[in-house]
């Protein structure tokens, strides 16, 4: 079946010398490529090339959550192998650990930012139009989670990310909008990196986006997004554990559902393989 | 033709233009580059899949958005990047098809002055009429084929393309690929034998 054919009569093939000579109509190609940049971003930085079908490098992988949990190297080696030893205790309780210097390190972050932020008073000019600042609250910001509580006072929980009054209100500020850009664009690189399968560059877009907007408002976005790199990389222990994570800190996310849904079906998937 | 024949049978390379061949260790093409060296040949592809003129433009689009998209995830750079590009287009015009309730292409929309006019404007007129009655007859024993034979044909008689790239890029058996030739340059023969010639011989 597979053997050369015999060329075609002479005739049939000087049809089709004319067929091979046509080209398209003249303006057609710039009509379309202005179209085309209007809908795709031909000019983002370019992507690294990538082999096609490549299978995510487990090893650069597990380095990199490693990393994010502070568990690589012969120290997350070691406390591995103790993990196992005790049944999966201990490492409950290094993640909660890991997870609590998280926790601090953010709040501490938070706070030096809006330090930054509010200019001291004496600085200001006496201007007449400038609307004055909100008189402080009553209750005395939260302390970080490693202080003594303050006597019997109640303790007001930690808001996680709550978006600030002033980005609702008027025009951003063109340093802040630029920001908002690039944090935008982060987040959206990585949604474009899970849906092209490459789960590293999603990975480490996300990354970037926790160390670059530790405190974003963005960031139960970035923690879905997370949710779904790992059931879409087949890790379902850590996509359950940042599931979990995650319903903690936005119980009320829409998202919710949709991750869960994502996990189950992806078990269900497994199960009927 | 005799040569350029011996040439594509041989797997050699394409006839049509002068496309590079794939070789071992090549880096992914970037698009803007895919796009300036292959719209012809996507236009020309779809248009001899049978896509109507009024729908072209928006179906070479979609495959360049398509390619956009898979350029750097199922594009193998290490082979030619045509055959390639035949499959994401075929794709296409199955998936426009479906979406048009499988609709035939009526002769109109491949009419003459909707093709680009390949003839020189300095050529003798007769010489021109003939050509322009090539291109017609070329269109109407197309349309005769089924699709997939179509797709055999288009891609190996015209775009000149090796059939163990046109399995591949057809995801067929290469058997099946050369069973498909066969038929569909017999279909194509017939409906040339049948077609008046309009005064003047192929």
């Amino acid at each position: 079946l597979s053997e050369p054919l015999p060329p075609l009569p002479e005739d049939l093939e000087s049809l089709l010398e004319v067929e091979r000579d046509m080209r398209e109509p003249p303006g057609v190609k710039e009509r379309v490529l202005k179209r085309l940049e209007a809908k795709l971003p031909l000019d983002s930085p370019s992507r690294p090339e990538l082999v096609p079908n490549r299978p995510v490098p487990r090893r650069s992988r597990l380095f990199k959550w490693s990393a994010r949990f502070g568990i690589g190297g012969a120290t997350g080696i070691a406390r591995l192998a103790v993990a196992f030893a005790s049944g999966g205790v201990v490492t409950l309780g290094v993640n909660a650990a890991v997870e609590h210097s998280r926790e601090v390190k953010r709040e501490r972050q938070r706070a030096e930012a809006q330090s930054h932020a509010a200019p001291p008073a004496a600085a200001k000019p006496a201007s007449e139009t400038e609307i004055p600042p909100p008189p402080s609250p009553a209750v005395s910001p939260p302390p970080a989670p490693d202080a003594p509580a303050p006597g019997s006072a109640v303790q007001v929980p930690p808001e996680r990310h709550r978006p600030s009054a002033k980005n609702h209100s008027g025009a951003q500020h063109p340093v802040r909008a630029g920001v908002a850009a690039e944090e935008r664009t982060l987040l959206e690189d990585a949604r474009v990196a899970l849906q092209r399968g490459d789960i590293t560059e999603a990975l480490q877009m996300l990354t970037a986006h926790e160390q670059r907007f530790p405190t974003s408002a963005l960031s139960e976005e970035r923690d879905a997004l997370l949710v779904r790199e790992a059931v879409r990389a087949g890790s379902y222990g850590q996509a359950r554990a940042w599931l979990r994570a995650f319903r903690e800190h936005y119980p009320g996310s829409p998202m919710l559902p949709v991750l869960e849904s994502a996990l189950r079906d992806a078990h269900e998937d497994e199960d009927k393989r | 033709v005799a040569r350029d024949l011996t040439y594509r049978q041989q797997g050699q390379g394409a006839a049509e233009t002068d496309e590079p061949q794939g070789a071992p260790g090549q880096t992914c093409p970037a698009f803007r580059e895919v796009y300036e060296r292959h719209f012809s040949y996507v236009w020309n592809s779809l248009r001899r899949l049978g896509v109507a003129a009024q729908d072209l433009e928006d179906l070479v689009q979609e495959v360049f958005e398509d390619v956009f998209e898979k350029l750097h995830t199922s594009y193998d750079p290490n082979r030619p990047i045509r055959p390639w590009l035949f499959g994401v287009a075929l794709r296409i015009v199955l998936n426009n098809r479906k979406r048009l309730g499988r609709r035939r292409e009526v002769t109109s929309d491949w009419s003459l002055s909707d093709r680009a006019d390949p003839v020189d404007p300095g050529l003798a007129a007769d010489l021109t009429i003939e050509i322009r009655q090539k291109g017609e007859l070329v269109k109407m024993a197309l349309e005769s084929l089924e699709l997939d034979r179509r797709a055999v044909f288009v891609m190996s008689e015209i775009a000149g393309h090796t059939m163990p790239e046109i399995a591949q890029a057809l995801s067929v058996p290469l058997n099946t690929a050369y069973s498909r030739l066969r038929l569909a340059r017999r279909d194509f023969e017939v409906a040339v034998r049948r077609q008046p010639r309009g005064g003047k011989a192929p």
